[in-house]
């Protein structure tokens, strides 16, 4: 019996990634090509899984607590301009590229957290704000002509598809280690769940703010990396630009919630975002337009939503409360 | 108690800080004259005259160029202030910018935009502000409507036609050398005219060698057919999935490629799928005389370039000059508005571009000085006249500037 | 003693309670010291003409901001109004029609929008960024593969003054605070706002809140997607793309809790539109670049909102 509900709960997991593919596979194969047909279209799906991810995790971190964040895009973006202009000018090796963006996004993350909770306003003011400054200063520190690198040869060969696979799996070990087994971990489970109680209990609600900021921003740092590497230039954004980045991430992050009620969560966003992986590069094979991709994905998360919805199942996974807490009581 | 006093003080703090930045300017306003008095002194008998320049794009690097020339050049040697405006990406936005300079007393507005180009002009008309565009043309029937504006100046940029003939000398600079694979880079067309242009000028380079073209129907790029060659294409910009980049990267790693034609943002786009796929591949692309260029030709990634040079604006300028001055017959083409041609910098060896460019970027020497700007400016040189002007304009090519210059 | 304390406490409430109006009227005042004798007619014209569209649009979103929501789709469906109603014209070459097919989309836009929130009992928000998407592409399927598509100016010309514009702000603006303040929609969607739990179980029907929110938004939307055409007669893929957050930062800025509730006012659209465009207008006297003026932009807009809500804090974070 256990064995059998063992093999339901993967056939579950499984079941949204294969049946795309299949669905892919059929359509590719309509007109004469293969999904996969060279190395190319490997390392085009394993890149637009690995930001998928990590774009998914970063959001869903403060989105499943009820905060949007508008600033994640911008994170990105700033952290990629400035770590990749540092790493050139002081010659540092190649490799510590990633860390250099990472250890900047962790801390364009931890001011974002600061002004959350010293002006105490709604986080979709307060990274509202954050992400004008963000997108500012990447006009400001590179006079508006954005980061150009694409001679940077030991830079571009960093995204290769086997670094990508192991900044994935590293990622995830990470990200499933932090969620599940530590102290931040349970603070941030239980403070999402039950805000007032958890607060009441005596839970640091406060420094569990600002490390998901932090732990957000490190993630979004990740992506700028790998966008900085693989188009070996990054653009300036200005008006709110940069909040197009986040939202591929939606509908992983819904599937992520729904798998996660069979499996963990962050192995549900990481199915997820390998489905959306898996379309990415069904768009790039069959050659659509962006007006049609951008439709697609759309249409796609109301469908997911729809579905979920008559599964009775959002509610239980999605805990985007209405607003019982506000300024004016 | 203190809480009144926490929320009194922030008030307080609240009113100083917009009042610091009232401050900010009381500041720096002496400054920015200080500098213009300085470099000034035989001009300084009117006040600084304004003009504001609309951009399409405040981020785009041959902008930037210009904007630099503008504001370290020209601001040091005129009696002129330019102010900029955002990014313009839609017609109301350009009526807003419109709305803000006449509002700033500007005396023209040189314009680098082209949303919705007609009624901006209408708007500064009405205002009496002179208006001339920096960079792009009209259409005979805008011309025509445009005769008697005496607010209009004139248009200095590549034609469509221009823009047809760069792609297609690019395109046949590789054919004759016997290059039979291609991959063609389409940009933003067909939204984007002067895309659209270069690509039909890449289409017709090939098609006068045996290739047959077949368009689409729903008016995007379409496909190519021969025996002797191949012909891939790519078109649209970055998304946030990672398919475009994944696009390129599949197209630049098709075996046999030999040539990559960009109708823009080569580097920008192609530079690092390039670099990644390890083959020797060559690239032409028309975009400007700047550092992301200069890079890529030392690194051996481009290989031909067709751009424009940084104060390849500088007689636009010296057009709006003479009409703020009240000279304006000067540029008055049988007392029409003028519209004349101007082309590209063409590069097509690391040697070439390196002179290029470094010309292009010179703040101190860049390739229209003042000294040659004044030859065509009316308080500068009594005798200059409107054909004067016009060959002046024509002359744009690298040699011909050396040869003036000298 | 106590009392004359809380007195100078509520007091001072009231105060923190219209900081947007102070900030309003600092903003004109260094806008006066700024431009000096240089203000014009045009210069308050051009205030008005800028802040329009922005003021109707928030002013209907007023509606969805009360019962602490938020709808990031407004740009897009203002666009998609505003291409409806260019195509309309240019079958019909009728004005009236135009403005008529501008509302109707509008409106439809708004009921789809809440009756899948309703039906599906999505979060709002959520909804709206699936429906920015659906819209986002809807415009370029109504550009139809073309870069723009426009009327002939002369053809709103007419129509193209201030009085016209602010003729419309004004009656759109009298509807909704009629019903805002003086209905039983109204007083609902603010008590859902500030608390759901006791507003449902009073009776008040959530998705009904909600239904007529979204309907409202929607004649705000058809008539900016009219005006934006009478503004600018030619459209193109990103009109109105920055619409949305422009609202979000209008509305917060004209001092609206977030969280919506009793505190909600429908004075906030207007005060922060125009306070918006005055701080444009002001920055740009400076003569800040484009990144400057942003930084300034967002420092000011933090600072603002946190000064306006100074009262209202709570032991717990706010979400």
């Amino acid at each position: 019996m256990k064995l059998f509900q063992s093999i339901k709960k993967i056939g579950i997991v499984i079941s949204i990634p294969v049946g795309v593919f299949v669905v892919l596979t059929f359509l590719t194969q309509i007109q004469g090509i293969s999904l996969f047909a060279h190395a190319g279209h490997v390392q085009t799906f394993v890149r637009s899984t690995t930001i998928i991810s990590f774009t998914a995790w970063a959001l869903a971190l403060n989105l499943q607590s009820g905060r949007f964040d508008f600033s994640l895009g911008s994170m990105a973006i700033l952290s990629s301009i400035i770590g990749t202009q540092i790493t050139i000018n002081y010659g540092l090796p190649a490799f510590s590229l990633i860390f250099v963006i990472v250890f900047i996004s962790g801390l364009l993350g931890l001011f974002s957290g600061l002004v959350y909770i010293t002006l105490k306003l709604a986080p979709i003011i307060t990274s509202v704000g954050v992400m004008l400054i963000y997108e500012a200063l990447t006009f400001v520190l590179t006079d508006g002509q954005g980061l150009l690198i694409s001679t940077q040869f030991d830079l571009l060969v960093l995204p290769s598809t086997r670094n990508l696979l192991i900044i994935l799996l590293v990622g995830f070990a990470i990200v499933y280690f932090i969620m599940n087994h530590t102290q931040f971990g349970y603070n941030h489970k239980a403070l999402q769940h039950g805000q007032e109680i958890a607060v009441n209990t005596g839970l640091p609600e406060k420094r569990n703010a600002i490390l998901t900021y932090m732990l957000a921003g490190m993630l979004m740092g990740v992506v700028g990396f790998i966008n900085m590497t693989t188009q070996g230039f990054t653009g300036v954004s200005l008006n709110f630009t940069s909040i197009s980045a986040m939202f591929i991430a939606f509908l992983p992050m819904f599937i992520g919630g729904y798998i996660g009620r069979f499996s963990e969560e962050r192995f549900g966003i990481f199915i997820g975002s390998l489905t959306m992986g898996l379309v990415t590069l069904g768009f790039v094979r069959l050659d659509l337009p962006r007006q049609t991709q951008e439709f697609v994905n759309a249409l796609l998360l109301l469908a997911f939503l729809t579905y979920l919805n008559n599964q009775g199942r959002l509610k239980l996974i999605f805990a985007f409360r209405k607003k019982s807490v506000n300024h004016s009581k | 108690m203190n809480k009144c006093l926490n929320k009194i003080g922030l008030l307080v703090f609240s009113l100083l800080l917009i009042g610091l930045l009232a401050a900010c300017n009381g500041d720096s306003d002496p400054q920015t004259n200080g500098v213009d008095n300085g470099a000034n002194e035989e001009q300084d008998q009117g006040p600084t005259q304004k003009i504001g320049v609309q951009i399409y794009d405040a981020t785009d690097s041959e902008l930037i160029a210009f904007r630099r020339y503008y504001q370290d050049y020209i601001e040091d040697n005129y009696n002129v202030e330019f102010l900029f405006s955002d990014s313009l990406d839609t017609a109301e936005a350009e009526r807003t910018s419109t709305e803000n300079f006449i509002n700033q007393g500007v005396a023209a507005i040189i314009s680098f935009s082209d949303s919705d180009r007609m009624s901006v002009i209408q708007m500064t008309e009405d205002a009496g502000v002179y208006y001339a565009i920096g960079a792009g043309t009209l259409s005979d029937e805008q011309l025509d409507m445009l005769s008697d504006n005496e607010y209009f100046v004139g248009s200095i940029g590549p034609s469509l036609a221009e823009e047809e003939e760069v792609g297609y000398d690019m395109a046949k600079h590789y054919i004759e050398q016997g290059y039979t694979n291609f991959l063609l880079y389409a940009g933003g067309y067909p939204f984007v005219d002067m895309h659209l242009m270069r690509t039909h000028g890449m289409i017709r380079a090939l098609e006068e060698v045996g290739v047959t073209y077949n368009a689409r129907e729903d008016g995007q790029i379409g496909t190519f057919e021969s025996d002797e060659y191949t012909i891939n294409t790519v078109y649209g910009f970055p998304d946030d999935s990672g398919a475009f980049f994944g696009t390129v990267a599949e197209r630049v790693n098709e075996p046999g490629l030999e040539v990559i034609l960009t109708a823009g943002l080569g580097v920008e786009f192609f530079g690092t799928a390039l670099a990644q796929s390890g083959q020797d591949i060559r690239m032409g692309t028309v975009a400007s005389f700047e550092d992301a260029y200069y890079e890529g030709f030392s690194a051996g990634q481009v290989d031909y370039l067709a751009g424009k040079f940084s104060s390849s604006i500088g007689p636009i300028f010296a057009a709006v000059y003479n009409a703020i001055n009240g000279d304006m017959e000067v540029v008055r083409n049988n007392g029409n508005p003028f519209r004349i041609d101007q082309g590209y910098w063409i590069a097509t060896n690391v040697d070439e571009f390196n002179e290029m460019y470094e010309m292009s970027n010179s703040t101190e020497n860049p390739a229209y000085t003042k000294e040659l700007l004044d030859m065509v400016i009316k308080s500068e040189n009594p005798d200059t006249d409107y054909d004067n002007f016009e060959s002046f304009v024509q002359s744009y090519s690298f040699d011909e500037i050396t040869n003036l210059q000298d | 003693m106590v009392e004359r304390f809380t007195n100078k406490f509520s007091g001072l409430k009231r105060i923190t309670n219209y900081s947007s109006w102070f900030g309003l009227i600092a903003l004109i005042s260094i806008y006066y010291i700024q431009m000096g004798e240089s203000i014009t007619a045009y210069s308050m014209g051009i205030i008005i003409e800028q802040a329009v569209i922005v003021a109707i649009v928030a002013t209907g979103a007023i509606f969805i901001f009360s019962f602490g929501q938020f709808d990031i789709s407004l740009g897009a469906a203002t666009a998609v109004a505003a291409m409806v109603s260019v195509i309309t014209y240019n079958r019909t070459e009728s004005i009236f029609l135009m403005l008529l097919a501008s509302i109707l989309v509008g409106v439809s836009i708004g009921v789809i929008e809440s009756i899948l929130a309703v039906l599906l009992n999505l979060p709002v928000f959520v909804l709206t960024v699936a429906m920015l998407s659906i819209l986002s592409s809807l415009v370029r399927v109504l550009l139809g593969g073309q870069s723009s598509i426009s009327i002939p100016s002369d053809a709103v010309a007419a129509f193209d003054n201030v009085p016209f514009k602010l003729f419309i702000l004004i009656c759109y603006f009298l509807l909704c605070f009629f019903i805002f303040n003086y209905t039983k929609v109204g007083r609902e969607s603010k008590f859902l706002g500030a608390n759901p739990i006791a507003a449902k179980q009073s009776g008040v029907s959530n998705k009904k809140i909600t239904i007529i929110a979204f309907i409202l938004v929607g004649i705000g939307v058809g008539l900016a997607g009219f005006l934006t055409v009478i503004r600018a007669p030619m459209l193109g893929q990103t009109t109105a793309a920055s619409l949305g957050l422009d609202v979000l930062v209008a509305i917060v800025f004209g001092g609206m809790p977030l969280s919506g509730g009793a505190r909600s006012k429908i004075s906030a659209a207007v005060v922060g539109a125009f306070s918006i465009v005055l701080l444009n207008q002001v920055l740009l006297s400076f003569g800040f670049s484009s990144g400057q003026n942003q930084i300034a932009k967002a420092i000011l807009f933090l600072f603002v909102v946190f000064v306006a809500t100074i009262n209202y804090r709570k032991k717990i974070l706010p979400r």
